[in-house]
């Protein structure tokens, strides 16, 4: 079987979220085009958790994203959480692998939390040695998500989609583009998608995340908060065919993530993107180079 | 001025681990992270949470996040403590919580044998393999699944009636318990232990030899725990019997 997203990815069907509440209906091996799966939730010397995804991944492509790792930290990654990732990337030999651009830890305590970055050049260049590390570390090519966030650093000094593309650029790396989080930091920051989409490399684009939000009001002003805790928004929608047209399809994942509903609902999502996909193939070619064989 | 990222996250981390979050949006952050704790620390103590409610399992776990914070990215690993704090917390007073510490070690004992290593039990053909002579001499593996805990409380019977969807009441003063956590084909379990199993079981469990284990129940006075006597009620050959059918041994040796 090809392994990494360039040289064999996950399908370009719809894949969903692995939570531990929908174990057990799994068993059924309903038809999904592939799965993600935290890392850090299989994290285990052995035991019924590395069983399962093992025999998951038997029937299913396997993505497994990384939610724990901090690269974005000015003190050095973990290691033992890296060699913990390792060994669990060695062990199921996923399709996929990813991380997070954000920071979690300073000074020996650790926020589990993914933690928005200023995007300047020092970012980026700690950034470039830190994806160096976990590539060299899981000797394959990973991708990296952006955060929704809420706040941003007046220290930044490029944009983010600019910042994004340096780093694929200057490490080879993969980009995932979660379209819930680029809504909610169009609405919450005022950018562009459009031109946040427009200056990505298109190529380097390897997964698209799906999920919802939730709206709240903060000092007067509306605030989108990453929730992953309800159906996809329209306007989310909206900008996932948008995305079709302007790069082609690439495999896309529905998360959710609080107030987990039964496991039809996330089918339900699941074939709606993939229905997506359906009619985008039938009316339109997408204006911007499809994926490439990678870098 | 520009500050570094250094300085940006030393500053961000400052603001995290106040004890109000601050106004506008960087308090979104601060909320977060006592939220996601909560949640995992509810997630790795889901009976616990259950029985004291809502309210105050969050008021618990705050005041243990704020003295043992997160150390690692997996979240996993931050309720190791858990127990200790509810013990310091409630069991010194006298409080009627005073079970809960023991009740969270059980759910940490679980939550450890999800993940441990994996490690085939035997069956009793290894002790039978030796003559019986030699028995005294045998060192028994046990699974690294097994946690032992003793109680004053009933804790394995709180347990199973809040596992299900309409737990009966349980009287504190039914008497204490004694349990081996522990997973068995995958699937981890909790098992009532009588007082003199739980010292045999502890007793193999730190390296004694079969024999060495048999004596110290002789020889050694009852728990003070109100969980039974020792002696009167423990049949090696039953125990034994046990032992090995809850696949709790993983090898029989000759030191």
């Amino acid at each position: 079987m090809p392994r990494g997203w360039q040289a064999g990815p996950a399908p370009l069907r719809a894949g969903i979220g692995l939570r531990g509440v929908h174990h057990a209906e799994w068993d059924a091996r309903p038809a999904c085009g592939w799965l993600e799966a935290h890392a850090e939730n299989y994290f285990a010397d052995g035991g019924p958790l590395p069983a399962l995804l093992e025999s998951l991944h038997r029937d299913y492509p396997l993505s497994l994203h990384g939610v724990g790792l901090g690269l974005g930290s000015f003190d050095p990654p973990d290691a033992e959480h890296l060699s913990r990732l390792a060994a669990l990337v060695r062990r199921h030999q996923p399709e996929v692998v990813s991380e997070h651009l954000c920071w979690g830890h300073r000074d020996g305590l650790h926020f589990n939390d993914l933690l928005p970055l200023p995007f300047t050049e020092e970012t980026l260049a700690l950034l470039t040695a830190r994806v160096d590390l976990l590539q060299s570390t899981l000797r394959r090519t990973v991708l990296i998500e952006h955060l929704a966030s809420y706040l941003t650093f007046p220290e930044s000094t490029l944009a983010e989609a600019q910042f994004l593309s340096e780093l694929t650029q200057r490490t080879g790396c993969g980009l995932l583009l979660d379209l819930n989080n680029l809504h909610v930091n169009a609405v919450n920051h005022g950018i562009d998608p459009d031109a946040f989409l427009r200056a990505l490399p298109a190529a380097a684009i390897g997964e698209i995340h799906l999920a919802g939000y939730t709206r709240v009001q903060l000092d007067g002003e509306t605030l989108l908060i990453d929730t992953h805790g309800s159906a996809v928004d329209e306007a989310v929608w909206a900008l996932y065919r948008y995305v079709l047209r302007l790069i082609g399809p690439r495999p896309t994942l529905i998360e959710w993530d609080t107030d987990i509903p039964s496991l039809n609902v996330l089918l339900a999502e699941a074939a709606r993107a993939d229905a997506e996909v359906t009619e985008f193939g039938e009316r339109l070619e997408p204006v911007m180079a499809p994926l490439q064989s990678g870098p | 001025m520009t500050r570094s990222l250094a300085d940006i996250q030393r500053d961000f981390a400052t603001m995290l681990r106040a004890d109000r979050p601050p106004g506008g949006r960087a308090g979104i952050y601060h909320n977060n992270r006592r939220a996601n704790f909560c949640k995992a620390l509810a997630l790795t103590y889901p009976v616990t949470a259950r029985i004291v409610g809502e309210e105050f399992f969050t008021r618990q776990a705050l005041d243990y996040l704020a003295l043992h914070p997160s150390r690692q990215g997996d979240l996993h690993h931050a309720g190791r403590r858990f127990p200790q704090f509810l013990a310091s917390g409630f069991a010194s007073r006298g409080s009627d919580f005073a079970y809960l510490a023991d009740l969270a070690r059980l759910e940490w004992g679980w939550a450890e044998a999800l993940v441990c290593a994996d490690a085939s039990p035997v069956e009793s053909e290894a002790l039978t393999a030796f003559e019986p002579a030699m028995w005294p001499l045998l060192r028994f593996s046990l699974h690294p699944s097994v946690t032992l805990i003793s109680s004053n409380w009933p804790i394995h019977t709180i347990f199973d009636e809040h596992r299900r969807d309409q737990p009966a009441l349980v009287s504190l003063s039914a008497g204490g318990e004694c349990i081996a956590v522990l997973r068995r084909a995958q699937i981890v379990e909790a098992h009532r232990l009588s007082a003199g199993e739980y010292r045999w079981w502890s007793a193999l469990q730190s390296g004694q030899t079969l024999g060495e284990a048999v004596e110290q129940l002789v020889n050694e006075p009852a728990p003070a725990t109100g969980t039974g006597s020792n002696a009167a009620e423990f049949v090696l050959r039953d125990a034994l019997a046990r032992l090995f059918a809850l696949g709790a041994v993983t090898a029989v040796t000759v030191p």
